[in-house]
Order: structure tokens, then sequence, then C-alpha cells
């Protein structure tokens, strides 16, 4: 299987203008395969949106490489298929957003590729089906909702057919249903589109159900693991500064009183096993 | 000091193909002292309605009385309600604009005329308040700190203008668990303080653990109100105001469905917690992290 993601020994430093270096990276090795969903985890400012602005060469190394489908992101050949090959979205919907109508927007990206108009249709077509907003065609973006317009922002990428979507706390400015559709979405993505997923996310709930989690802090990797590895271990968590999604915080406060739980991550499993007790 | 919104409606470019009625016949009054939650979904009418209560936007129908003087009276001076009133807009780091975090907090009390003398105790207060080192940061660029400490310094510089009312719009969205704990901490000390504090919040986990009542905007209309066990217990009517209920609270409705007997009104952690724990004869004493 393809490695989608190679990043090694990646550092990156903010230069400020009287040139002083702030690394927001500092030596990080980050793998990820094609078809996964990989979540990063971190307080603010451990690296993470610095993370992945390498990763469509918004941002470019300081030190160390970031090969994204075998494509080394300093080599400037390779920038249009870099940017081809993995998307980005976004918090704000509002700045990815450049058409006045949801179809225009969609179609800026093919255009610029220089794409053949029934080819630009068609991938309208597919983004727009894929994101479910069909109905949506000839509206004016401005005046969707939140989860409607990041959507729209998410079918502007699917309509560049990449290979990989890094989603930059892409459901933190949503409303709990906004959020809720966001997630179930980016999850069919990836089962059903095939297409490799970076989730970047402060909520943990949305983590549970990726293959691995990355867990960054001050601009290294603290640790990867599987969610089950990661959010029980509280140790790490502490030391991290996250806080464990609402069943696992639950099923260890429980066990740790000496009430027979499992540890556990889903809560529908989690009041399965309460209402068991005796 | 109370706030009070007496029949308030509002539409956007009236007369124009864009007209949209974002707020129907609002009322309600926050005493002195209150912790409010404000949500609804997107488009409910929740930033209209904190916009007019901070006095930016103009030309709505009713009343809206801050400590009893009525501000939707253009004859009013407003800048009374700009001293009292401090208001923290959604994405507050993108109102930074100094060279250096200590200027960028003095702003606006410098503005306001304040002794230099003070201007410097204020700043330092609300640093203090906010936990930015005063030393460490006060001469740093605000654009060279990460997304959290920007958001702190931009709430300093609120908090420097010593307000009675702070008003804030999704202050937490974008922080880290750790960064919405500490912040929903800050608010409840300041609110300790005497401050009386309106936020507007898409996560109800948080103001569940929070705040003294909650009000539920819906389709430009206020759709409920009451304490956050009165809100957050109810999940019929959330959902039809397209909400969901704090995690606590749907747990607690997964127990129930399963026909276990909890009561009504279970919104919090610690209170689920106590709960089954009194239940199942665990040692809460060992449970402390």
């Amino acid at each position: 299987m393809q490695t989608m993601i190679d990043a090694s020994k990646l550092k990156f430093a903010y230069v400020s203008e009287d040139g002083d270096y702030t690394f927001a990276l500092n030596g990080v090795d980050i793998q990820v395969a094609q078809g996964e969903f990989v979540a990063i985890l971190g307080r603010n400012g451990s690296g993470k949106s610095t993370f992945a602005k390498l990763v469509n060469a918004l941002n470019l190394p300081t030190e160390g490489k970031m090969v994204v489908a075998g494509m080394d992101t300093t080599d400037e050949a390779n920038l249009l298929d870099i940017r081809k090959t993995a998307g980005m979205v976004f918090q704000n919907p509002d700045n990815q957003l450049v058409a006045t109508i949801v179809e225009e927007d969609i179609a800026f990206g093919p255009e610029n590729l220089g794409l053949p108009r029934e080819e630009i249709y068609d991938r309208i077509d597919y983004a727009l089906s894929t994101v479910h907003m069909e109905a949506y065609r000839g509206h004016a973006p401005h005046m969707l909702s939140g989860g409607q317009k990041q959507r729209i922002a998410i079918a502007g990428v699917l309509a560049m057919k990449p290979k990989l979507i890094v989603f930059d706390e892409s459901t933190a400015m949503l409303d709990p249903k906004g959020r809720q559709d966001i997630l179930e979405l980016i999850r069919q993505l990836n089962r059903e589109e095939k297409i490799t997923i970076v989730l970047i996310t402060h909520y943990m709930d949305e983590t549970v159900h990726a293959d691995r989690l990355v867990v960054m802090k001050n601009g290294f990797v603290l640790r990867e693991g599987k969610p089950q590895e990661i959010f029980f271990d509280r140790e790490l968590l502490a030391q991290a500064g996250l806080i464990a999604p609402f069943a696992a915080q639950l099923s260890m406060d429980l066990a740790a009183a000496g009430i027979a739980v499992k540890p556990e991550l889903d809560a529908e499993k989690l009041a399965e096993e309460v209402c068991q007790l005796k | 000091m109370s706030i009070k919104v007496d029949h308030v409606s509002y539409t956007y470019m009236p007369g124009t193909p864009f007209e949209h009625q974002a707020l129907y016949d609002v009322s309600f009054e926050i005493p002195d002292g209150d912790f409010v939650g404000i949500v609804g979904h997107t488009g409910s009418g929740k930033s209209t309605l904190v916009q007019i209560i901070s006095g930016l936007i103009r030309g709505y129908e009713g009343h809206v009385y801050v400590n009893e003087i009525d501000f939707s009276d253009k004859k009013q001076d407003r800048r009374e309600l700009r001293k009292q009133v401090g208001v923290v807009f959604q994405y507050p780091e993108y109102q930074l604009f100094e060279e250096s975090v200590e200027k960028d907090i003095a702003y606006g009390p410098t503005k306001l005329g304040v002794d230099p003398k003070e201007v410097e105790r204020r700043v330092k207060a609300a640093m203090d308040l906010v936990e930015l080192d005063y030393d460490l940061f006060r001469d740093k660029s605000p654009f060279s700190l990460s997304g959290g400490q920007k958001r702190k310094v931009a709430i300093a510089g609120v908090l420097a203008m010593e307000p009675k009312i702070l008003i804030m719009d999704e202050p937490i969205a974008g922080l880290d668990p750790m960064g919405r704990e500490n912040f929903m901490q800050l608010a409840r000390s300041l609110n300790e303080c005497g401050i009386t504090i309106l936020m507007v919040s898409h996560n109800m986990d948080n103001l569940a653990e929070y705040t003294k009542h909650v009000l539920v905007m819906n389709d430009g209309r206020l759709f409920m109100q009451g304490t956050p066990e009165e809100i957050f217990s109810d999940y019929t009517r959330l959902r039809e105001a397209s909400l969901d209920l704090p995690e606590v609270a749907q747990f607690a409705q997964m127990l129930r469905s399963r026909g276990m007997d909890i009561p009504p009104h279970v919104i919090r952690y610690d209170q689920l917690k106590e709960l089954l724990l009194q239940r199942f004869g665990g040692n809460a004493a060992c449970c402390k992290m």
C-alpha cells in the first residue's frame, strides 16, 4: 500500500520580522498510509495546524522532509500535483468559498486545471452528490448555514479528485447538528470514496472511530496509537493536556472506584454495561 | 448590572430582496450577576440578539434596557453602554492590531482617558486573569502567539475596560478541551467577581457545567429559558430547536431507556458520577484523579 504522507525529521520555524526563529515543529516523523483515517490531537500551539500546512506545501520544511504520495514538497515541479492530491478543508468555510453560486464555487478548482467543460460538469455532479447538496447547485453560498457551507467547501475539494484530505478543525465553528453531519460525511469519504483522511480536531469524540491517533505536544509527536491505547492512558492525556472522551472518562472513573466496568469509548456500550451491574 | 430585552424584533435589509427577519418579539430579563448561556442552531438569531444588546445594531423594534437605561432611545448617549458592556466577538484574535501585547490590551482603557499608571495596573490584572505572564508576554508581538494565546490577549483587552457586563459570542470555539475548561473557569471567576455574563456557545457540555441560566433561540424566537437543569433535560424540545443534549444528559437518557431509574435534571458530570457510585457502591474517595 502506498504511503500518502511521509514526514521525516520534519522541522518548521516561523521567522519573525527581527529574524527570530520560533519552531512550531521540532522534528516530527509521521507516516500515513493510503486509505487510513488518522486524527491528530494536541493542545493549541502543539504544531497540528503547522503540520497540516506542510502536507500540501502551503508551508515548506525548515529542515527534514515532507513527501506526499511520493512527491517531495520542496520540489517546485511537484507543486500542482501535490495540491491536486492533497486537499485541505479549514475551520471557517467563509474563507474558502470564492464564488457567488454554489456550482461556480465548486468549478473553481477544475476550471483552473484547464479541464474540458464536460469533465468539469461531471466533477460538479460527483462532488455535489457526494456531499448531498445537489439541491443547492444554483444557490448563493453565503445564504447557506455553516454546515452547508462547509459541505460546499468539501465539494470544492472533492472536485479536484484528491487522494487525501486534511481537515483542520473543520467542525469548530458549526452547531451540534452541523458538526455531526460533517463528521459523518468525513467518515463516508474515507469508507466509500477511499480517501485518506487526516483529521485535526479538539473534539475527542470525533476521533474515537479513527484508525490511529497521533498526539502532539510542543512540536513533537508524543505518542501514536489506536484510540483505545490513547484515551485510557491518563498519564499520557495529562501530559498532552487532553481530556478523554466522555465514555472513556466515566468508565475509568467508575473502574477506579471499584465498580466492575470495562474501559469503554462508546457511550451506548457503557450504558449497556452499567445497566448490567447489580 | 441587569439587562432587559423588551419585545425586540429585527429585520436585516428591510425593503430589499435580501430582507430577512432575524428576531421576532424577543423578551427576557437578566438580573445583575447572572451567568447566562445562549444556545441555538446557526441562523437562530443568537448573534443578532447579542449585537443588539451590545448596542452594535440599531433600528430594531422594542426596547433594550441596560441597568434600566433605555438604549433603544436614539438620543441616549451610548458611551456609557460601551464602558459598562464588554464584547468579545467570534474569533476575537482577529481584532488584535498593536505591535505588542501590552499596547494591545492597553488600547481600550487608554482611549477612555484612564491614567497611565491605572492602565498599567489594569493590563497586569487582565493578563493575570487570563493567565498570561506579564513579563514574558508584554513585549511580544500579538501576531507571534499561538491561536489560544492570541484569544487570551484579545479577551484581556476587553477585561482591561473593567466591564460590568461581559458578552461573548462563541468564545471557546477552536480552543482545545483544556483551553475550553480553563476559559469557562475564568468566566465563572469573573462572574463571581460580580460581572454579569452572557455567553453564546454551541458547546452544551460546557454550558451545562458552568452557567446559571440558559436561553434557547430558535428561528428568531426565544424558544426556551430556564436553569441548565430545566433546559438540558428536555430532550424533546431541544430536538425541536435542532440542538442536542449535553453528553452527560444523553448518557442519563440512555440509562433511562434501558429501564434504569435516573432522576431528572442529571446534566453535570460529577452529578452522574456520584449517582452511579452511590448506586453501585463505589468508593468515591479513590475516584479522584
